[in-house]
Parts: structure tokens; sequence; C-alpha cells
């Protein structure tokens, strides 16, 4: 059982280091990145980092990036990569994953950011490049990379295959894992009308190596993945599910936005992190 | 199309012209067209918003407050200038608390408070986030202080003010005017927080 670090929980992981297993952190909101043609490029924060090595010292870190964009076509980022290499270096990641997305839109002499991940299309072209990202992603970094699943409010028509199959073979064919995000599943699901078990039924679970769980909230006729506090109810379901049906998974991640601490509070997130965790020993 | 409303209407609209000259294949064009008429563009462009605001709201939210109306206004600028998001808090909080101190001496942005507001919440953000050595190596610490101990100096009294901001209400009308210094000190791990008079201000910069 780990937690998703966000920068309201340095706190909490000190006062509560029993109530989870790991800590996943989300590299790109440690460090300054002054664009991929500055040097230096890259300026961590030291206050975090310090703290990182100190919970390293007893519990394993994971590392969850969202800054890499894998899925821009104009844009393969490896000084992104030699950045987690490094990171890697200093704190052992069991493994580190980025989202099956893209966020980036390089221009002249700038970038474009979406502020939210976008899925890519699932089309032959795409899974054969990003197979290629993928593969020098795993000879730069010495530990496993894993891809999450995305969410999308939008459907691109004329896709050549499925999420599940473009997941499935994009695993088969570099090695990578699959971070199965299944609150994304249910978000998805629930706005576009689809049963979230057929998703599951279709993904091949023994590439899944972690699992993610969050809540979500009501936007503009849409449900959507805000990590609003708690658990959604249906993804305890789908978590039941998954660990029943895979339960080589070897970890489970609570996701909440920083800005929900006050309504969660410590307490809130205590009794999330232990309900995954008897749903986790129920299946282990 | 997400991060412009606007643009994304045009493509909806008029496809033709909107994308002619682009390199795009027939299914690519066809893409983009039902993705701009689909209502789940609007939510993208919603939480665009939102993931671009958060960090701002979350490092500098009593200065997000006291800007009011003229909020939308303010980050659509900051957003058309600095189109690339910046994940790390403080750098964030850096950047539009920079970009706000131009605009408010420029006078394009007004408010009794805001000026000395965003001072405050500007270096309680850098002492909550940096280090020791950090706060020394970086430009614009008050060099004749201790790095982990900044002296904000406010025009209105910060107690009543930053007390009625924390409720998210705005500061009572009768607030007294005059010469405030609120001395922030974090040496013990946790912020304490002193009001000064100017001769004890002026006597801690020469310490």
């Amino acid at each position: 059982m780990g937690l998703l670090f966000n920068p309201v929980l340095p706190g909490f992981v000190e006062a509560y280091p029993e109530s989870f297993d790991y800590l996943e952190i989300i590299p790109d909101r440690e460090w300054a990145d002054r664009g991929v043609n500055a040097t230096p490029r890259f300026s961590a924060l030291e206050k975090s980092f310090e703290f990182f090595r100190r919970v390293r010292e007893t519990k394993p870190i994971l590392c969850h990036a969202v800054g890499l964009s894998i899925g821009s076509a104009a844009l393969f980022d490896t000084g992104h990569v030699e950045q987690i290499r490094r990171l890697h270096a200093d704190l052992s990641f069991a493994w580190h994953s980025d989202h099956l997305s893209f966020a980036r839109l390089p221009l002249r002499d700038h970038e474009m950011h979406t502020a939210l991940s976008l899925p890519v299309p699932y089309d032959q072209d795409v899974l054969a490049m990003v197979s290629s990202r993928v593969r020098q992603i795993l000879s730069a970094v010495p530990c496993p990379f894993l891809l999450e699943n995305n969410v999308y409010y939008v459907e691109a028509p004329e896709q050549d295959m499925s999420e599940p199959e473009f997941l499935n073979r994009l695993a088969g064919e570099t090695g990578c894992g699959i971070l199965l995000d299944l609150h994304n599943v249910y978000v998805n699901a629930r706005n576009h009308g689809f049963p979230a078990e057929s998703f599951l039924r279709d993904l091949d679970l023994s590439r899944v190596v972690e699992l993610h769980i969050a809540g979500g909230s009501e936007l503009l006729g849409f449900y959507t993945d805000s990590h609003a506090g708690p658990v959604a109810g249906p993804v305890w379901d789908l978590l039941e599910q998954t660990l029943s049906a895979a339960p080589w998974i070897r970890a489970v991640t609570f996701e909440f936005h920083e800005s929900y601490y006050s309504f969660l509070k410590a307490e809130g997130i205590r009794a999330e992190l232990g309900r995954a965790r008897k749903i986790w020993e129920r299946h282990g | 199309m997400v991060a412009s409303a606007g643009f994304r209407g045009l493509v909806a609209a008029q496809p033709d012209e909107t994308l002619a000259g682009l390199d795009l294949t027939g299914r690519e064009r066809r893409r983009l067209v039902s993705m701009a008429r689909q209502r789940g563009m609007a939510v993208s462009t919603a939480i665009h918003r939102a993931n671009r605001l958060l960090p701002l709201d979350h490092t500098l939210p009593f200065t997000c407050f006291l800007l009011g109306d003229q909020l939308r206004e303010v980050v659509d600028q900051y957003w058309r200038e600095n189109p690339a998001e910046n994940l790390q808090l403080p750098a964030e909080c850096e950047r539009f608390a920079a970009f706000l101190a131009v605009d408010l001496a420029s006078g394009r942005v007004s408010g009794p408070y805001l000026e000395e507001v965003l001072a405050f919440e500007r270096a309680a953000t850098e002492l909550r986030f940096f280090t020791e050595d950090e706060l020394r190596r970086r430009a614009g610490v008050e060099r004749d202080l201790p790095p982990l101990v900044r002296i904000v100096r406010f025009r209105h009294d910060p107690v009543p003010l930053l007390e009625a901001l924390s409720r998210r209400q705005l500061p009572p009308p009768n607030l007294q005017h005059g010469e405030f210094h609120l001395l922030i000190d974090c040496r013990s791990g946790e912020p304490e927080f002193r009001l000064l008079d100017a001769q004890a201000a002026a006597a801690v910069h020469k310490l």
C-alpha cells in the first residue's frame, strides 16, 4: 500500500509511517525545469529531496513522472529521461512510471503545455513511435518502467485499436509494465458509457505491476479525475475484482489532490489506506 | 484546442479555413473536427485552467482572493505570456508573483492590500519550500537577516488584514494605516510571526 506524495503530506508521512509501505513521488513537482535548451536545465528542491532521502532509509520510493509527454510526436525529451536516471541513482526506485499521453507541444522557440494529460490516438504508427521511446527509456534507466492508462473526455474517431489492445501490444512488444489507474477506467466508463469490467477483461493483467485508486468530482456534466478526496465507491469494487483476478500485482497507490487535505485530514487518508490494505490482504 | 476555446470554436465551425495550411492527413483532420465539436472539449479546457490556477491558489491564496474580479484577466494574460506549465510550486509562485508585481507597479492591476499581501505570501512560500542554503543563494534575499528570517513591510495593520483573509473575507474597512513590519522566523522549523515597530525592525536589520 502506497501513498502518492503531495506538498501537504510531509507531516503525515512522519506521523503515520505505519499506514503506508512505500511513497510514490511526482519528480516533476520537485524540480524547476528551465526548458530543454537551458543549462543547467533542472534545479531540484533540496528540502524535498532531503525529505525523500530520509524516507528512503526505511521505505521504498517509487517515481511517477508527469512531464515526459511520451506521446508528443514532435518531441522525445531525452533530457527528462536522463534526469529520471539521475534521480534513480539517488533514490533507487523499484520502478518508475509516466503516462501514456501527451501534454507538451514544442513550438518555434518555446513550448505550449495542455496542463492536462491527453491520450494518444491508438494507432499503429503511434504504437511504433511510443514503443521505440519505451525501449530507449528501458535502456537508459536501470529499473522497470510502467505506463499509465489515461483519462479522456473526448473520443478520437477512427482509431486502429482499443486502449486495452494498445496497452497489451505496447507491453508485449517492449517489456514495459502497465500502471493501471482504476479511477481512470471508472471515469472513462462513466463518461463514455461502457462497463469498466469490459476494459479490465480486455487488458492483459499479467502486465499490470501497480494500481492507482482515487476519487473524482462532477464538472460540466462530466465526472472528472480530480482526485477529490476519498476513493470513489465503484473503484473499491474494481480494486476487489482486479486483485482477485491478478494477485501478482505488486502495489496499490492512493492518490488525492492536496487541495482536498482539509476535507480528508490525516484520519481520512489512514482510512482509505486501511480499507485498501484489507482488500489487498484478502487477495494477497 | 484545449487551451483556447476560441480556436476550438473556429475548428468546429469553420474547419476548412481554420485548418488550412496545416500538414494533416485526412484522418487527422476528421479527428480534430470531431473532437472540437464534442462537449468533452469544454471539460478539458476547464481542467486545463483549473490545473494552471491550482498552484497559484495553493501558494498565493490571499493574493488570488484579493484580485477578485481582476483574477480572470490577470491569469489569462499570464498564461498567454507563459504557455508552458511550471509544476514546481515555488517556481510557479515566483514566476506569477514577478508578473503580477509588474502589473501592480504599472497600475494595470490595483488593490489597496495587494502589494503587501503578495510580498507576504511570496516570502512565506520561499520559507516553506527552500532550505537555508538555497535561501542564502537565492537572489533578493535580505542579506542582513538570517536566511530563514524575513521582515515584510505592510501599509495596513497585518493582524486584522491576514486574519480576515484567512477566513476568505475582505479586510474590515477601518484597517489602521501606517508603517508595520511583520517578522517571519522559520529557524525553529515552524513559522513564527511577530509584529515589530519601526525601531525594532531597523535594529533587526542592523544585527
